[in-house]
Protein backbone atom coordinates (compact mmCIF):
# COMPACT_ATOMS: atom_id res chain seq x y z
CA UNK A 1 0.00 0.00 0.00
CA UNK A 2 3.19 2.42 0.37
CA UNK A 3 3.61 2.66 -3.31
CA UNK A 4 -0.37 4.06 -3.65
CA UNK A 5 0.73 7.27 -4.05
CA UNK A 6 3.05 5.99 -7.05
CA UNK A 7 0.58 4.18 -8.85
CA UNK A 8 -2.14 6.99 -8.41
CA UNK A 9 0.03 9.22 -10.12
CA UNK A 10 0.91 6.62 -12.67
CA UNK A 11 -2.62 6.36 -13.19
CA UNK A 12 -3.72 10.12 -13.19
CA UNK A 13 -0.61 11.09 -15.50
CA UNK A 14 -1.22 7.60 -17.81
CA UNK A 15 -4.38 8.63 -18.22
CA UNK A 16 -4.07 12.56 -19.15
CA UNK A 17 -1.32 11.26 -21.58
CA UNK A 18 -4.08 8.96 -23.38
CA UNK A 19 -6.62 11.50 -22.88
CA UNK A 20 -4.35 14.58 -24.85
CA UNK A 21 -3.24 11.16 -27.62
CA UNK A 22 -6.89 10.72 -28.14
CA UNK A 23 -7.61 14.18 -28.71
CA UNK A 24 -4.45 14.86 -30.80
CA UNK A 25 -5.07 11.74 -32.94
CA UNK A 26 -9.33 12.94 -33.50
CA UNK A 27 -7.60 16.60 -34.52
CA UNK A 28 -5.35 14.97 -37.11
CA UNK A 29 -7.63 12.78 -39.09
CA UNK A 30 -10.50 15.75 -38.96
CA UNK A 31 -7.43 18.35 -40.47
CA UNK A 32 -6.67 15.50 -42.94
CA UNK A 33 -9.86 14.81 -44.18
CA UNK A 34 -10.39 18.33 -44.60
CA UNK A 35 -7.55 18.63 -46.90
CA UNK A 36 -8.50 15.08 -48.59
CA UNK A 37 -11.50 16.95 -49.33
CA UNK A 38 -9.83 20.41 -50.77
CA UNK A 39 -8.12 17.91 -53.02
CA UNK A 40 -10.63 16.01 -53.85
CA UNK A 41 -12.53 19.87 -54.62
CA UNK A 42 -9.76 20.82 -57.15
CA UNK A 43 -9.80 17.29 -58.54
CA UNK A 44 -13.87 17.85 -59.14
CA UNK A 45 -13.16 21.30 -60.72
CA UNK A 46 -10.17 20.53 -62.94
CA UNK A 47 -12.72 17.84 -63.77
CA UNK A 48 -15.11 19.52 -65.01
CA UNK A 49 -12.51 22.26 -66.67
CA UNK A 50 -11.41 18.96 -68.59
CA UNK A 51 -15.16 18.48 -69.59
CA UNK A 52 -15.62 22.14 -70.78
CA UNK A 53 -12.41 22.09 -72.15
CA UNK A 54 -14.01 18.78 -74.35
CA UNK A 55 -17.46 20.68 -74.78
CA UNK A 56 -15.78 23.67 -76.47
CA UNK A 57 -13.50 21.03 -78.56
CA UNK A 58 -17.04 19.10 -79.92
CA UNK A 59 -18.48 22.51 -80.82
CA UNK A 60 -15.91 23.92 -82.39
CA UNK A 61 -15.43 20.25 -84.42
CA UNK A 62 -19.49 20.89 -85.25
CA UNK A 63 -18.54 24.71 -86.32
CA UNK A 64 -16.05 23.54 -88.74
CA UNK A 65 -18.47 20.94 -89.97
CA UNK A 66 -20.76 23.45 -90.66
CA UNK A 67 -18.07 25.62 -92.79
CA UNK A 68 -17.54 22.51 -94.69
CA UNK A 69 -20.80 21.82 -95.78
CA UNK A 70 -21.15 25.54 -96.37
CA UNK A 71 -17.76 25.28 -98.29
CA UNK A 72 -18.78 22.36 -100.29
CA UNK A 73 -22.33 23.66 -101.34
CA UNK A 74 -20.67 27.15 -102.07
CA UNK A 75 -18.02 26.16 -104.13
CA UNK A 76 -19.38 22.55 -105.46
CA UNK A 77 -23.29 22.78 -105.83
CA UNK A 78 -23.48 26.69 -106.44
CA UNK A 79 -21.32 27.34 -109.38
CA UNK A 80 -22.89 24.03 -111.30
CA UNK A 81 -26.47 25.28 -110.59
CA UNK A 82 -25.59 29.12 -111.25
CA UNK A 83 -24.28 27.62 -114.96
CA UNK A 84 -27.12 25.67 -115.06
CA UNK A 85 -29.07 28.73 -115.10
CA UNK A 86 -26.99 30.58 -117.11
CA UNK A 87 -27.87 28.27 -120.27
CA UNK A 88 -31.25 27.46 -119.37
CA UNK A 89 -31.75 31.70 -119.81
CA UNK A 90 -30.15 31.28 -123.14
CA UNK A 91 -31.76 27.91 -124.20
CA UNK A 92 -35.22 30.16 -123.30
CA UNK A 93 -33.72 32.38 -125.91
CA UNK A 94 -33.05 29.91 -128.25
CA UNK A 95 -36.38 28.65 -128.01
CA UNK A 96 -37.62 31.65 -128.58
CA UNK A 97 -35.53 32.15 -131.68
CA UNK A 98 -36.42 28.06 -132.62
CA UNK A 99 -32.43 27.28 -133.09
CA UNK A 100 -32.43 25.04 -129.90
CA UNK A 101 -30.67 22.19 -130.54
CA UNK A 102 -30.90 18.69 -128.90
CA UNK A 103 -26.63 18.89 -128.07
CA UNK A 104 -27.10 21.99 -125.69
CA UNK A 105 -30.20 20.36 -123.70
CA UNK A 106 -27.48 17.19 -123.34
CA UNK A 107 -25.02 19.21 -122.13
CA UNK A 108 -27.48 20.57 -119.89
CA UNK A 109 -28.60 16.92 -118.75
CA UNK A 110 -24.62 16.13 -118.12
CA UNK A 111 -24.90 19.36 -115.46
CA UNK A 112 -27.46 18.24 -113.53
CA UNK A 113 -25.83 14.77 -113.28
CA UNK A 114 -22.80 16.49 -111.71
CA UNK A 115 -24.76 17.99 -109.04
CA UNK A 116 -26.52 14.98 -108.46
CA UNK A 117 -23.35 13.20 -107.89
CA UNK A 118 -21.77 16.18 -105.54
CA UNK A 119 -24.93 16.15 -103.76
CA UNK A 120 -24.93 12.56 -102.97
CA UNK A 121 -20.88 12.86 -102.19
CA UNK A 122 -21.81 15.83 -99.57
CA UNK A 123 -24.73 13.81 -98.14
CA UNK A 124 -22.36 10.85 -97.97
CA UNK A 125 -19.78 12.70 -96.38
CA UNK A 126 -22.39 14.25 -93.68
CA UNK A 127 -25.16 11.10 -93.06
CA UNK A 128 -23.93 8.59 -90.49
CA UNK A 129 -27.02 6.64 -91.22
CA UNK A 130 -25.90 5.85 -94.33
CA UNK A 131 -22.91 4.21 -93.01
CA UNK A 132 -25.03 3.19 -89.79
CA UNK A 133 -27.41 0.76 -92.35
CA UNK A 134 -24.84 -0.43 -95.12
CA UNK A 135 -22.22 -0.99 -93.22
CA UNK A 136 -18.43 -0.13 -93.41
CA UNK A 137 -17.16 -1.89 -96.73
CA UNK A 138 -20.68 -1.08 -98.77
CA UNK A 139 -20.48 2.44 -97.64
CA UNK A 140 -16.71 2.92 -98.82
CA UNK A 141 -16.93 1.31 -102.27
CA UNK A 142 -20.17 4.03 -102.68
CA UNK A 143 -17.72 6.99 -101.61
CA UNK A 144 -14.66 5.90 -103.84
CA UNK A 145 -16.74 4.98 -106.84
CA UNK A 146 -17.33 8.28 -107.72
CA UNK A 147 -13.34 9.39 -107.36
CA UNK A 148 -11.94 9.20 -110.19
CA UNK A 149 -8.07 9.86 -108.72
CA UNK A 150 -6.58 7.68 -107.36
CA UNK A 151 -8.06 4.52 -108.26
CA UNK A 152 -9.41 3.40 -105.30
CA UNK A 153 -9.79 -0.59 -104.79
CA UNK A 154 -11.17 -2.21 -101.24
CA UNK A 155 -10.59 -5.29 -100.13
CA UNK A 156 -13.07 -6.89 -97.25
CA UNK A 157 -12.36 -9.88 -95.47
CA UNK A 158 -14.72 -9.31 -92.82
CA UNK A 159 -18.26 -9.08 -92.34
CA UNK A 160 -18.07 -5.24 -90.67
CA UNK A 161 -21.79 -5.28 -89.82
CA UNK A 162 -21.54 -8.08 -87.73
CA UNK A 163 -18.13 -7.76 -86.34
CA UNK A 164 -17.83 -4.10 -85.64
CA UNK A 165 -20.75 -1.99 -83.47
CA UNK A 166 -22.32 1.29 -85.06
CA UNK A 167 -20.14 3.52 -83.40
CA UNK A 168 -16.59 2.26 -84.46
CA UNK A 169 -18.14 1.71 -88.11
CA UNK A 170 -19.56 5.59 -88.01
CA UNK A 171 -16.08 7.00 -86.41
CA UNK A 172 -13.81 4.23 -88.08
CA UNK A 173 -15.64 5.34 -91.58
CA UNK A 174 -14.91 9.12 -90.86
CA UNK A 175 -11.18 8.70 -89.95
CA UNK A 176 -11.08 7.36 -93.49
CA UNK A 177 -13.00 9.75 -95.08
CA UNK A 178 -10.42 11.79 -92.99
CA UNK A 179 -6.85 10.14 -94.72
CA UNK A 180 -8.55 10.08 -97.80
CA UNK A 181 -8.70 13.79 -98.21
CA UNK A 182 -5.20 14.21 -96.54
CA UNK A 183 -4.16 11.97 -99.11
CA UNK A 184 -5.67 12.93 -102.27
CA UNK A 185 -4.68 16.46 -101.29
CA UNK A 186 -1.41 16.83 -102.61
CA UNK A 187 -3.08 14.67 -105.98
CA UNK A 188 -0.05 12.66 -106.47
CA UNK A 189 -1.62 9.27 -105.81
CA UNK A 190 -2.81 6.86 -108.59
CA UNK A 191 -3.52 3.81 -106.92
CA UNK A 192 -4.80 3.12 -103.33
CA UNK A 193 -5.66 -0.13 -101.54
CA UNK A 194 -8.07 -0.15 -98.54
CA UNK A 195 -8.14 -3.35 -96.48
CA UNK A 196 -10.21 -4.48 -93.82
CA UNK A 197 -9.45 -7.16 -91.75
CA UNK A 198 -9.62 -8.83 -88.45
CA UNK A 199 -6.39 -9.88 -86.60
CA UNK A 200 -6.22 -11.41 -83.57
CA UNK A 201 -9.47 -9.84 -82.32
CA UNK A 202 -8.74 -6.52 -83.67
CA UNK A 203 -10.49 -4.54 -86.37
CA UNK A 204 -7.49 -3.78 -88.75
CA UNK A 205 -8.09 -0.81 -91.24
CA UNK A 206 -5.26 -1.05 -93.80
CA UNK A 207 -4.60 2.07 -96.32
CA UNK A 208 -1.68 1.86 -98.85
CA UNK A 209 -0.76 4.16 -101.59
CA UNK A 210 2.17 5.44 -103.62
CA UNK A 211 1.41 9.15 -102.87
CA UNK A 212 3.25 11.23 -100.74
CA UNK A 213 3.10 10.07 -97.36
CA UNK A 214 4.55 10.37 -93.82
CA UNK A 215 6.22 8.64 -91.61
CA UNK A 216 5.24 8.11 -88.06
CA UNK A 217 7.72 10.54 -86.92
CA UNK A 218 5.92 13.25 -89.12
CA UNK A 219 3.23 11.77 -87.60
CA UNK A 220 4.52 12.74 -83.60
CA UNK A 221 5.30 15.56 -84.72
CA UNK A 222 2.33 17.13 -86.01
CA UNK A 223 0.22 15.72 -83.26
CA UNK A 224 2.96 17.95 -80.93
CA UNK A 225 1.94 20.65 -83.19
CA UNK A 226 -2.24 19.59 -83.32
CA UNK A 227 -3.64 23.22 -82.50
CA UNK A 228 -1.80 24.61 -85.80
CA UNK A 229 -2.65 21.98 -88.03
CA UNK A 230 -6.49 22.12 -87.87
CA UNK A 231 -9.18 20.00 -86.63
CA UNK A 232 -8.51 17.00 -89.11
CA UNK A 233 -5.83 15.56 -87.12
CA UNK A 234 -7.50 16.20 -83.38
CA UNK A 235 -11.02 14.54 -85.14
CA UNK A 236 -8.75 11.50 -86.01
CA UNK A 237 -6.96 11.12 -82.79
CA UNK A 238 -10.09 11.75 -80.71
CA UNK A 239 -11.95 8.59 -82.36
CA UNK A 240 -8.95 6.77 -82.07
CA UNK A 241 -8.79 7.23 -78.09
CA UNK A 242 -12.51 6.50 -78.15
CA UNK A 243 -12.07 3.19 -79.18
CA UNK A 244 -8.61 2.53 -77.44
CA UNK A 245 -7.37 2.43 -81.69
CA UNK A 246 -3.81 2.89 -82.54
CA UNK A 247 -2.86 4.05 -85.87
CA UNK A 248 0.44 3.69 -87.49
CA UNK A 249 2.17 5.73 -90.88
CA UNK A 250 5.18 3.97 -92.35
CA UNK A 251 6.98 3.94 -95.60
CA UNK A 252 8.16 1.64 -98.31
CA UNK A 253 9.60 1.47 -101.41
CA UNK A 254 7.34 4.84 -102.56
CA UNK A 255 4.69 3.22 -101.08
CA UNK A 256 2.78 4.87 -97.60
CA UNK A 257 1.07 2.34 -95.39
CA UNK A 258 -1.05 3.84 -92.88
CA UNK A 259 -2.11 0.68 -90.24
CA UNK A 260 -5.02 0.98 -87.66
CA UNK A 261 -6.00 -1.26 -85.04
CA UNK A 262 -9.04 -1.48 -82.92
CA UNK A 263 -9.39 -3.79 -80.20
CA UNK A 264 -12.67 -5.97 -80.50
CA UNK A 265 -13.13 -6.93 -77.09
CA UNK A 266 -16.16 -4.06 -76.12
CA UNK A 267 -16.59 -3.41 -79.75
CA UNK A 268 -18.26 -6.36 -80.45
CA UNK A 269 -22.08 -6.03 -81.34
CA UNK A 270 -24.09 -8.22 -78.62
CA UNK B 1 -14.33 18.30 -3.40
CA UNK B 2 -16.45 15.78 -2.45
CA UNK B 3 -19.24 17.57 -4.01
CA UNK B 4 -17.30 17.77 -7.09
CA UNK B 5 -16.71 13.91 -6.84
CA UNK B 6 -20.54 13.02 -6.35
CA UNK B 7 -21.62 15.66 -8.98
CA UNK B 8 -19.23 13.64 -11.47
CA UNK B 9 -20.46 10.68 -10.55
CA UNK B 10 -23.78 11.19 -10.74
CA UNK B 11 -23.81 12.74 -14.27
CA UNK B 12 -21.43 9.64 -15.16
CA UNK B 13 -24.11 6.91 -13.53
CA UNK B 14 -27.10 9.18 -15.71
CA UNK B 15 -25.24 10.75 -18.83
CA UNK B 16 -25.53 7.30 -20.80
CA UNK B 17 -29.55 7.91 -20.80
CA UNK B 18 -28.81 10.85 -23.52
CA UNK B 19 -27.23 8.60 -26.27
CA UNK B 20 -30.01 6.25 -24.80
CA UNK B 21 -33.03 8.80 -25.73
CA UNK B 22 -31.13 10.44 -28.81
CA UNK B 23 -30.60 6.91 -30.30
CA UNK B 24 -33.97 6.07 -30.31
CA UNK B 25 -35.14 9.30 -31.59
CA UNK B 26 -33.12 8.94 -34.87
CA UNK B 27 -32.93 5.54 -34.81
CA UNK B 28 -34.46 5.50 -38.37
CA UNK B 29 -30.98 7.11 -39.47
CA UNK B 30 -28.80 4.58 -38.18
CA UNK B 31 -28.01 1.10 -39.55
CA UNK B 32 -28.80 -1.83 -37.42
CA UNK B 33 -25.46 -3.05 -36.03
CA UNK B 34 -25.00 0.86 -34.85
CA UNK B 35 -27.79 1.21 -33.35
CA UNK B 36 -27.56 -1.58 -31.61
CA UNK B 37 -24.26 -0.52 -29.98
CA UNK B 38 -25.44 2.59 -29.19
CA UNK B 39 -28.18 1.26 -27.33
CA UNK B 40 -26.36 -1.36 -25.54
CA UNK B 41 -23.48 0.26 -24.70
CA UNK B 42 -24.96 2.94 -22.48
CA UNK B 43 -28.14 1.26 -21.49
CA UNK B 44 -25.43 -1.50 -19.65
CA UNK B 45 -23.44 0.89 -17.91
CA UNK B 46 -26.92 2.65 -16.83
CA UNK B 47 -27.53 -0.29 -15.59
CA UNK B 48 -24.62 -2.02 -13.73
CA UNK B 49 -24.12 1.85 -12.18
CA UNK B 50 -27.63 1.95 -10.90
CA UNK B 51 -27.56 -1.95 -9.87
CA UNK B 52 -23.87 -1.43 -7.95
CA UNK B 53 -25.23 1.55 -6.29
CA UNK B 54 -28.68 -0.24 -5.20
CA UNK B 55 -26.28 -2.98 -3.78
CA UNK B 56 -23.71 -1.14 -2.19
CA UNK B 57 -26.02 0.62 0.29
CA UNK B 58 -26.89 -2.91 1.28
CA UNK B 59 -24.82 -5.61 0.94
CA UNK B 60 -21.63 -3.79 -0.47
CA UNK B 61 -19.50 -3.69 -3.53
CA UNK B 62 -20.67 -6.83 -6.08
CA UNK B 63 -17.44 -7.51 -8.30
CA UNK B 64 -19.80 -10.05 -10.08
CA UNK B 65 -21.72 -7.07 -11.54
CA UNK B 66 -18.21 -5.73 -13.27
CA UNK B 67 -17.48 -8.91 -15.16
CA UNK B 68 -20.87 -9.39 -16.03
CA UNK B 69 -20.70 -5.53 -17.56
CA UNK B 70 -17.28 -6.11 -18.67
CA UNK B 71 -18.29 -8.94 -20.60
CA UNK B 72 -21.70 -8.00 -22.13
CA UNK B 73 -20.00 -4.64 -23.12
CA UNK B 74 -16.80 -6.41 -24.75
CA UNK B 75 -19.29 -8.79 -26.67
CA UNK B 76 -21.22 -5.80 -27.92
CA UNK B 77 -18.18 -3.59 -29.51
CA UNK B 78 -16.65 -6.93 -30.72
CA UNK B 79 -20.00 -7.24 -32.27
CA UNK B 80 -19.55 -3.62 -33.43
CA UNK B 81 -16.39 -3.96 -34.98
CA UNK B 82 -17.04 -7.47 -36.78
CA UNK B 83 -19.54 -5.63 -38.89
CA UNK B 84 -17.20 -2.40 -39.38
CA UNK B 85 -14.15 -4.36 -40.92
CA UNK B 86 -15.33 -6.66 -43.00
CA UNK B 87 -12.51 -7.35 -44.68
CA UNK B 88 -10.93 -8.54 -40.96
CA UNK B 89 -13.45 -10.00 -39.38
CA UNK B 90 -12.02 -13.21 -38.24
CA UNK B 91 -9.29 -11.19 -36.31
CA UNK B 92 -12.21 -9.88 -34.48
CA UNK B 93 -13.61 -13.25 -33.73
CA UNK B 94 -10.09 -14.43 -32.62
CA UNK B 95 -9.79 -11.12 -30.02
CA UNK B 96 -13.31 -11.98 -28.84
CA UNK B 97 -12.35 -15.97 -27.87
CA UNK B 98 -8.96 -14.22 -26.19
CA UNK B 99 -11.44 -11.85 -24.28
CA UNK B 100 -14.32 -14.35 -23.46
CA UNK B 101 -11.82 -16.91 -22.53
CA UNK B 102 -10.03 -14.13 -20.21
CA UNK B 103 -13.25 -13.37 -19.06
CA UNK B 104 -14.20 -17.22 -17.83
CA UNK B 105 -10.39 -17.36 -16.72
CA UNK B 106 -11.06 -14.22 -14.51
CA UNK B 107 -14.39 -15.70 -12.95
CA UNK B 108 -12.96 -19.47 -12.09
CA UNK B 109 -9.64 -18.75 -12.05
CA UNK B 110 -7.52 -15.36 -11.43
CA UNK B 111 -9.30 -14.13 -8.07
CA UNK B 112 -12.51 -15.49 -8.97
CA UNK B 113 -16.03 -13.49 -9.01
CA UNK B 114 -15.52 -11.82 -5.81
CA UNK B 115 -12.09 -9.94 -7.45
CA UNK B 116 -11.55 -7.05 -9.72
CA UNK B 117 -11.75 -8.36 -13.71
CA UNK B 118 -8.35 -6.47 -13.88
CA UNK B 119 -6.81 -9.42 -17.37
CA UNK B 120 -10.21 -8.95 -18.89
CA UNK B 121 -10.72 -5.50 -18.26
CA UNK B 122 -7.38 -4.44 -19.32
CA UNK B 123 -7.33 -6.64 -22.49
CA UNK B 124 -10.57 -4.84 -23.40
CA UNK B 125 -9.00 -1.72 -23.55
CA UNK B 126 -6.12 -2.72 -25.21
CA UNK B 127 -8.21 -4.15 -28.27
CA UNK B 128 -10.36 -1.16 -28.69
CA UNK B 129 -7.77 1.02 -28.57
CA UNK B 130 -6.18 -1.31 -31.25
CA UNK B 131 -9.68 -1.08 -33.18
CA UNK B 132 -10.36 2.38 -33.17
CA UNK B 133 -6.80 3.15 -33.95
CA UNK B 134 -6.98 1.05 -36.86
CA UNK B 135 -10.73 2.84 -37.54
CA UNK B 136 -8.95 6.29 -38.13
CA UNK B 137 -6.13 4.32 -39.87
CA UNK B 138 -8.67 2.97 -42.55
CA UNK B 139 -10.85 6.45 -42.37
CA UNK B 140 -7.25 8.64 -43.83
CA UNK B 141 -6.91 5.69 -46.36
CA UNK B 142 -10.08 5.45 -47.64
CA UNK B 143 -11.16 8.74 -49.52
CA UNK B 144 -15.03 7.90 -48.63
CA UNK B 145 -14.71 9.24 -45.47
CA UNK B 146 -14.57 12.90 -46.82
CA UNK B 147 -17.08 14.27 -44.47
CA UNK B 148 -15.46 12.25 -41.80
CA UNK B 149 -17.59 14.22 -38.99
CA UNK B 150 -20.87 13.54 -40.49
CA UNK B 151 -20.01 10.02 -39.95
CA UNK B 152 -21.47 8.01 -36.49
CA UNK B 153 -18.79 5.89 -36.99
CA UNK B 154 -16.30 8.24 -36.16
CA UNK B 155 -18.25 9.90 -33.30
CA UNK B 156 -18.06 5.87 -31.93
CA UNK B 157 -14.70 5.40 -32.36
CA UNK B 158 -14.02 8.63 -31.35
CA UNK B 159 -15.62 7.89 -27.99
CA UNK B 160 -14.33 4.55 -27.17
CA UNK B 161 -10.52 5.80 -28.34
CA UNK B 162 -11.30 8.36 -25.54
CA UNK B 163 -12.78 6.13 -23.05
CA UNK B 164 -10.85 3.21 -23.24
CA UNK B 165 -7.82 5.04 -23.96
CA UNK B 166 -7.47 7.54 -20.65
CA UNK B 167 -9.33 4.55 -18.26
CA UNK B 168 -6.71 1.84 -19.22
CA UNK B 169 -4.46 3.19 -16.39
CA UNK B 170 -7.46 2.83 -13.93
CA UNK B 171 -8.48 -1.16 -15.51
CA UNK B 172 -4.57 -1.73 -15.28
CA UNK B 173 -4.70 -1.12 -11.55
CA UNK B 174 -7.65 -1.54 -10.50
CA UNK B 175 -7.19 -3.94 -7.53
CA UNK B 176 -4.86 -1.54 -5.85
CA UNK B 177 -7.22 1.22 -6.42
CA UNK B 178 -10.27 -1.47 -4.85
CA UNK B 179 -8.28 -2.10 -1.94
CA UNK B 180 -6.09 1.20 -1.38
CA UNK B 181 -6.73 4.12 0.20
CA UNK B 182 -9.94 5.75 -0.40
CA UNK B 183 -8.27 9.07 0.06
CA UNK B 184 -5.91 8.71 -2.57
CA UNK B 185 -9.02 7.57 -4.92
CA UNK B 186 -10.83 11.06 -5.25
CA UNK B 187 -7.65 11.60 -7.46
CA UNK B 188 -8.35 8.45 -9.80
CA UNK B 189 -12.02 8.06 -10.01
CA UNK B 190 -12.91 11.14 -11.63
CA UNK B 191 -10.82 10.06 -14.27
CA UNK B 192 -13.44 7.51 -14.88
CA UNK B 193 -16.35 9.21 -14.51
CA UNK B 194 -15.75 12.00 -16.65
CA UNK B 195 -14.37 9.67 -19.48
CA UNK B 196 -17.85 8.15 -18.68
CA UNK B 197 -19.53 11.66 -19.15
CA UNK B 198 -16.94 12.77 -22.38
CA UNK B 199 -18.30 9.27 -24.28
CA UNK B 200 -21.79 9.66 -23.77
CA UNK B 201 -21.95 13.35 -25.17
CA UNK B 202 -19.60 12.32 -28.41
CA UNK B 203 -22.04 9.61 -28.35
CA UNK B 204 -25.13 11.78 -28.60
CA UNK B 205 -23.25 14.86 -30.71
CA UNK B 206 -22.18 11.91 -32.89
CA UNK B 207 -25.89 11.14 -33.23
CA UNK B 208 -27.48 14.24 -33.82
CA UNK B 209 -24.97 15.04 -36.17
CA UNK B 210 -25.42 12.00 -38.23
CA UNK B 211 -29.07 12.67 -38.15
CA UNK B 212 -28.46 16.51 -39.76
CA UNK B 213 -30.89 17.62 -36.59
CA UNK B 214 -28.65 19.76 -34.68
Amino acid sequence: MENQPNIVVIIVLGSLIMFLLTLVIVVFVITYSKRMKEKENIYQISIKNSELELLREVINAQDSEREKIAASLHDEIGPLLTVLKLNLTKHTRSLDKQNLLVEDLMEERSFIDKIISNVRNISHELTPHFVKNNGLTYALTNLTSSISKPNIQIFSEIDDRVLINTTLTVNSYRIILELLNNIMKPDDATEMIISLTEIDHFFRINIEHDGIGISQDDYITMLAEQPKRGLGLSSIQSRLILHNGTIVYSQENNLSQINMLFPLKNEQKN
Amino acid sequence: MTIFIYTLFYLSVFTPGVPIVSALINRHSLQKHILITILFLPLFSLVSDLLSWWLVNRVGFQYGILHIYTFLTGTTLFYYFYHLFKKRKNWVLVCQAVFTAFCILSVFFWGGIHAANTVPNTALNIFLIFFSLSYFVKAINELKYNKITQDIEFWLNFGLLLFYGTTLFISLFETYLRHGNPDTNIYTWPILYIANILFNLILTLGIWKTSRIL
